[in-house]
């Protein structure tokens, strides 16, 4: 049920490095589990952490559970973002 | 790739780091980053090249490997080896030494140990193998806790009777206190954990701007995070207003994953005290199972010996991890531990300081600092 492929590169441990992936969800699958999308490979995690999960969501998964949504879409990305820097270089 | 090139713009870095330049003005600041990962990023990308010499980063105790003591890693194999036991781990934990090896040795002498992705895995091949015991070896912050907590919830829910883990979870903000009150290092600020903060918040870190009056900036963990990170934390220290600021707006809400914290505490409670490689035993640092979950705690379950033991002596792990010297300064960097033979866990685990470095860190000017300090 809970595949242990990874995708990681050799230098990089997530399981314990206390740094979760992103992942995007490509099908629920019910009992609280969704199949998700990591650089490619297909795993299977649990979901039951994290509120409102669609297919096509983009969420942070670590140790097989997702534990947070990747609300990388640009809505409330930090301030890396040129315009938004220098606004906030100004200050 | 998506959500990850806007974060490596080489253009926007080396422009955030000469603002860092120009806002801190020669100031000599040492800051730490909790966070292994953030280690791991810092060496890989050379972001200490980018910043001014006058700002050091110093790196913490946030890899789980390398804080774990010998003592624990002896207890794991004793359970490892206990006839009908198929004990599972994390990838790191295979090569870490403990006083009798590591378990990769204690694999070689006959014992059933397998690697595992997450401890769901290790739920399911106690599922597929009734007439074992099988073990999960429970590491981490509180990133890592959460998975622990679902799957006991689902092994008592499916009344699994035959696994158990052996819980080493450790929590953040305890190591964060230790290394505040530790004589031999004065910080400026800390550059602090992204994806155990999505788990725990924000309201943890108040005390240290408050108390401490020290910037805390929750990081994420591309090279813009870190680089902007810094950028914050200089700006709050010239400013002289400590606060705990969030980067990491993209994943890490202020009141932290509510569901997470609620499962870790259905499951497990604080162990009055734990010994931490480098850090020595701290009060309340550490998570042991409720006594709800006993039946499926490996400490009650199986005979461990529970002894402390002392690491090698040429090993300097523990001021590493306390950021009192780098892991070149350490005599046995390079040279008799490498990530091929390693003799400490910082060495080990790819986010530990010695290995991040050995691997990326060597031909920067990291070393260059050390003649400014």
């Amino acid at each position: 049920m809970h595949a242990s492929k990874t995708s990681y590169t050799p230098y990089h441990c997530a399981t314990c490095a206390d740094e979760a992936r992103s992942a995007l969800v490509v099908a629920l699958i019910g009992d609280d589990m969704a199949r998700v999308d990591i650089d490619g490979d297909l795993i299977e995690c649990d979901i039951s952490l994290v509120d409102a999960i669609a297919v096509g969501d983009s969420v942070l998964v670590h140790g097989g559970v997702a534990i947070a949504h990747d609300a990388g879409d640009g809505t409330d990305r930090p301030a890396c973002t040129p315009d938004r820097h220098s606004a906030e270089s100004r200050k | 790739m998506k959500y990850v090139d806007e974060y490596r713009d080489p253009q926007l870095a080396q422009q955030i780091a000469a603002e860092i330049t120009e806002v801190s003005a020669g100031r000599r600041l040492k800051l730490m980053e909790v966070c292994g990962g953030h280690t791991h990023t810092i060496y890989k990308h050379g972001i200490e090249d980018l910043l001014p010499r006058t700002i050091d980063l110093v790196h913490g105790p946030g890899c789980p490997v390398c804080v774990l003591p010998m003592g624990r890693i002896d207890d794991a194999i004793a359970i490892a080896e206990t006839d009908g036991v198929i004990f599972t781990t994390f990838g790191d934990m295979m090569r870490v030494p403990g006083s009798r090896g590591s378990l990769l040795d204690a694999r070689a002498r006959g014992a059933d140990i397998r690697f595992v992705y997450s401890p769901l895995d290790a739920l399911k091949l106690a599922r597929q193998n009734p007439d074992k015991q099988v073990v999960f070896f429970a590491i981490g912050f509180e990133t890592t806790a959460p998975s622990t907590a679902v799957t006991l919830l689902r092994a008592q829910a499916e009344a699994i009777s035959n696994f158990s883990v052996f819980c080493n979870h450790v929590a953040v903000i305890p190591a964060i206190k230790a290394i505040l009150d530790s004589p031999d290092l004065q910080l400026d600020g800390f550059i602090g954990p992204g994806h155990v903060s999505m788990v725990i918040g924000l309201q943890p870190y108040e005390f240290i701007a408050r108390d401490h009056h020290k910037p805390v900036v929750i990081a994420g963990f591309e090279p813009l995070d870190i680089i902007q990170s810094v950028a914050m934390i200089v700006r709050q220290i010239v400013a002289a207003q400590p606060a705990v600021e969030n980067q990491y707006g993209r994943v890490v809400r202020p009141e932290g994953n509510r569901k997470a914290l609620e499962a870790m505490a259905r499951t497990m409670e604080l162990r009055p005290f734990f010994e931490w490689r480098g850090l020595g035993f701290i009060n309340d640092s550490a998570l042991k199972l409720r006594a709800d979950f006993a039946p499926w705690d490996a400490e009650l379950r199986f005979d461990v010996p529970g002894l402390r033991i002392d690491d090698p002596k040429a090993c300097q792990c523990g001021e590493v991890l306390r950021g009192a010297i780098k892991p070149w300064e350490c005599g046995v960097f390079g040279t008799a531990c490498t990530p091929e033979t390693p003799i400490g866990t910082c060495m080990v685990s790819s986010e530990g300081a010695c290995a991040a470095y050995f691997n990326y860190g060597r031909f920067s000017m990291a070393s260059e600092r050390i003649e400014l300090t």
